[in-house]
């Protein structure tokens, strides 16, 4: 805690003047004039530590009052405190936007999130976001030299294909810095990606006194873990500018495997790694054991969030959307019994299509997906449903009764499948939608890794 | 289920809506129906201007009987009316002899009604059909060409009942009203009662001709299932499209100020020359053009039709 100098109230950074300010006489400091004692030498800074005894995530604050709730799962439950130590950012950048500034962008990016719970768009609900410091690795890559790779030209000559092969010599200067990634394991990778850039020329020297007022999340990424990434992408940028050339163009530098020693001649050297303290806004939406997120970048106001689905709001504006489209179809499309039935078999395939993508994409994140036995098992009770109906209609449409009965009895019951299983795949959006609790086991905070 | 009262309403109110969208849509097509009645250039005028320009000729007044003029040779009934207002005819060919002249003269003098609107054709066949629709479409041309009219044909061989229309006619008896008519009569045909297959259907023809519905519940409840799914799969693509999270572009992330990337004129050095054996296809030294498109013929047939099998 920062004292006033004028009347030893709590100084907390502001965002509009950027200034420390206290919360009784108004005075404003500035935040580098504060002292910070020993810890500047150590290369740590002393906080408050809070741990959740529910979900075990530490957040660090300057501020030693009790925190009310965990911000990552959500728990009412009075969070255990303690004095620790964190290690010392080089840089950060302080909230710029305000929490107004991030409500209003949050309610911008709901707009497009219909069939959101309107728990989501809930004041009292919304007005629980919380700023958080959160560590970033930033990386700087740097590449200066002449590089040689390769191309080629191939002609057909008689009953062979004659190619010349050529090396491409070109000397790049080339040089990317502020290139960011999150550094704590609680925080999606998913949702950090989304709100990113950052922009890193705003970056200050750390002090802890910006912390005043916010929380911090506490590092546990190690820096390699991203660095591979970080490099790829800026080889990529790389690849991409080099490759538009004409030279490289005419002797089809990007094709086969020219493409990949093209790639390797461009690999950058990364000339440093810091460690940064970045502003997010941060908001918790729990329903039973899964919880979504939503992140409001504190710099540029951008933000992101995981948008489960409220099927029986999905529900109703669908009905809805159906009465429009029942008058269309009666207008335009008479249905004869095979083409009902024919219909009822192509959607059923179509969500059978949708529910093993995304079965796929829930196994990818609970690591599952090297193991095909386990992949059957999973996969059986997703596609019962569309696969009876599939088997029903083309046994109908094999057998091809006179009667329409067994045609439209056929159709109604293979659409009944379809529409139970739409059911079933919005509640799989919505498992993907929103994330397991506690996620602090995972590797960097990405699902994917 | 549904614990908030907002949406439970909300799907009351969506349920009850397409509960009543029968009706609603009934009295909607009904009207549109009675527009096209009154609208210029439409079958129905067409139909009474030439009724009008038949009484200024004096022309003789239309008896109600029909004459069955029994072709001996064949043994079937042909032509057996003339509407003397419009010109259009009945014509009857029971070569499958599935009706006896009582049943013919009953449904010669139903098909009767029909000609204020078209020529009506009821006709049997037990030889063997390729394709039944090909088969009625070709008789149909041979009787009538492309003048206005309706044909039923029962084809025994294929155990199949199709209607072909053409003219004024198809324009009101579409190849899906065609369909919906098959699919209410082709019980009777099941159960051998041809005569009143063929009399729901002319009568059911005469109902759409005279601007009036017939039933087809099939229709509805089909296309409202097939509503509620587009619906819900429409609305999936809007959740995946609107609620998914975005990753920004690679431009975007590298967009920093004092990012860059130069490169001096990329120079291309040789430095071998390999040979693979590639042997080109004999097919590919060829002609590959097709020799010209089919012509049709010059085919002025603009009907069509629809049926089901029995």
């Amino acid at each position: 805690m920062y004292e006033c100098p004028n009347c030893g109230g709590n100084l907390k950074f502001d965002i509009t003047t950027q200034q420390m300010v206290c919360g009784y006489c108004g005075t404003k400091v500035d935040p580098y004039s504060l002292q910070e004692g020993d810890e500047a030498e150590s290369g740590e800074y002393e906080a408050t530590v809070f741990t959740c005894s529910q979900c075990g995530a530490a957040l660090l604050s300057e501020d030693t009052t009790v925190a009310t709730f965990c911000s990552f799962c959500g728990s009412t439950a009075v969070l255990q405190s303690r004095i620790g130590k964190g290690r010392r950012p080089f840089r950060i950048i302080p909230f710029r936007k305000t929490k107004e500034d991030c409500k209003a962008s949050y309610a911008k990016m709901m707009r497009r999130a219909f069939f959101a719970p309107k728990e989501l768009k809930d004041q009292a609900y919304i007005e629980k976001f919380r700023g958080i410091y959160m560590p970033y690795w930033i990386y700087s890559f740097e590449k200066k030299e002449k590089i040689s790779f390769s191309g080629s030209v191939s002609r057909q000559k008689g009953d062979y294909l004659v190619t010349k092969h050529y090396d491409i010599v070109s000397e790049v200067d080339a040089s990317y810095s502020g290139i960011a990634y999150d550094a704590a394991a609680d925080f999606s990778d998913e949702l950090s990606g989304a709100i990113a850039p950052y922009e890193m020329e705003e970056g200050m020297p750390f002090t802890p006194a910006f912390l005043s007022g916010f929380y911090a999340d506490a590092k546990d990424v190690e820096s390699s873990v991203y660095r591979q990434k970080a490099s790829e992408l800026v080889t990529e940028e790389g690849f991409d500018k080099l490759s538009q050339d004409r030279v490289c163009i005419r002797y089809h530098a990007k094709a086969g495997g020219n493409k990949d020693r093209l790639k390797n001649a461009l690999r950058p050297t990364c000339t440093s790694t810091e460690l940064a303290m970045l502003p997010v806004w941060f908001l918790t939406y729990r329903k039973k054991d899964r919880v979504a997120y939503a992140v409001v970048n504190g710099q540029t106001g951008k933000a992101a969030a995981d948008l489960p689905v409220d099927r029986k709001k999905y529900v109703a504006v669908s009905l809805l959307l159906a009465l429009p489209l029942f008058f269309l179809l009666n207008l335009r499309f008479t249905i004869t019994p095979g083409i009902a039935l024919f219909l009822a078999a192509f959607l059923s395939f179509v969500c059978a299509a949708v529910s093993c993508r995304q079965m796929s994409r829930i196994r990818e994140r609970e690591r599952q997906k090297d193991v095909a036995k386990d992949m059957l098992r999973d996969m059986l009770p997703v596609l019962v449903k569309p696969a009876a109906a599939i088997i029903l209609a083309v046994a109908i449409m094999i057998g091809n009764p006179v009667s329409d009965f067994y045609y439209y009895g056929g159709a109604a019951v293979s659409m009944a499948a379809v529409v139970w299983t739409i059911l079933d795949i919005i509640g799989r959006h919505n498992v993907l939608a929103t994330r397991k609790l506690p996620q602090f086991n995972r590797r960097g905070g990405d699902e994917n890794v | 289920m549904f614990e908030n009262k907002k949406v439970r309403q909300t799907i009351l109110i969506c349920a009850l809506i397409i509960i009543f969208a029968f009706p609603i849509f009934t009295l909607i097509e009904i009207k549109v129906k009675l527009q096209k009645l009154n609208g210029n250039g439409t079958f129905f005028q067409f139909v009474a201007e030439e009724e009008t320009a038949s009484d200024e000729d004096e022309m003789p007044v239309v008896e109600d009987e029909v004459y069955i003029n029994q072709d001996d040779n064949a043994g079937t009934y042909e032509e057996v009316y003339i509407n003397q207002n419009t010109g259009y005819s009945v014509l009857v060919e029971d070569d499958a002899q599935l009706l006896d002249e009582e049943e013919e003269r009953k449904l010669a003098l139903q098909m009767r009604d029909i000609t204020d609107y078209g020529n009506v054709i009821f006709k049997s066949s037990d030889s063997a059909v390729y394709d039944t629709e090909a088969y009625a479409e070709e008789y149909y041309w041979e009787k009538l060409g492309t003048d206005s009219g309706i044909l039923l044909l029962i084809d025994m061989d294929n155990r199949m009942i199709w209607i072909h229309s053409d003219g004024a006619v198809y324009r009101v008896i579409t190849k899906s009203y065609a369909n919906t008519i098959t699919d209410n009569i082709y019980r009777y045909a099941s159960g051998g009662d041809y005569y009143e297959c063929a009399a729901q259907a002319y009568g059911q023809a005469l109902t759409l001709l005279e601007g009036n519905r017939i039933a087809q519940p099939m229709k509805y409840v089909s296309n409202a299932l097939l509503a509620v799914i587009l619906a819900l799969l429409f609305n999936y693509g809007l959740v995946c499209l609107a609620m998914g999270i975005r990753k920004p572009r690679r431009r975007e992330l590298l967009g920093n100020t004092g990012n860059y990337f130069h490169y001096s004129q990329p120079q291309a050095v040789f430095v071998r020359e390999s040979r693979t054996y590639h042997p080109t296809s004999s097919s590919g030294s060829g002609s590959k053009r097709s020799g010209g498109s089919k012509s049709s013929g010059g085919s002025r047939r603009s009907g069509g039709g629809g049926g089901h099998r029995f």
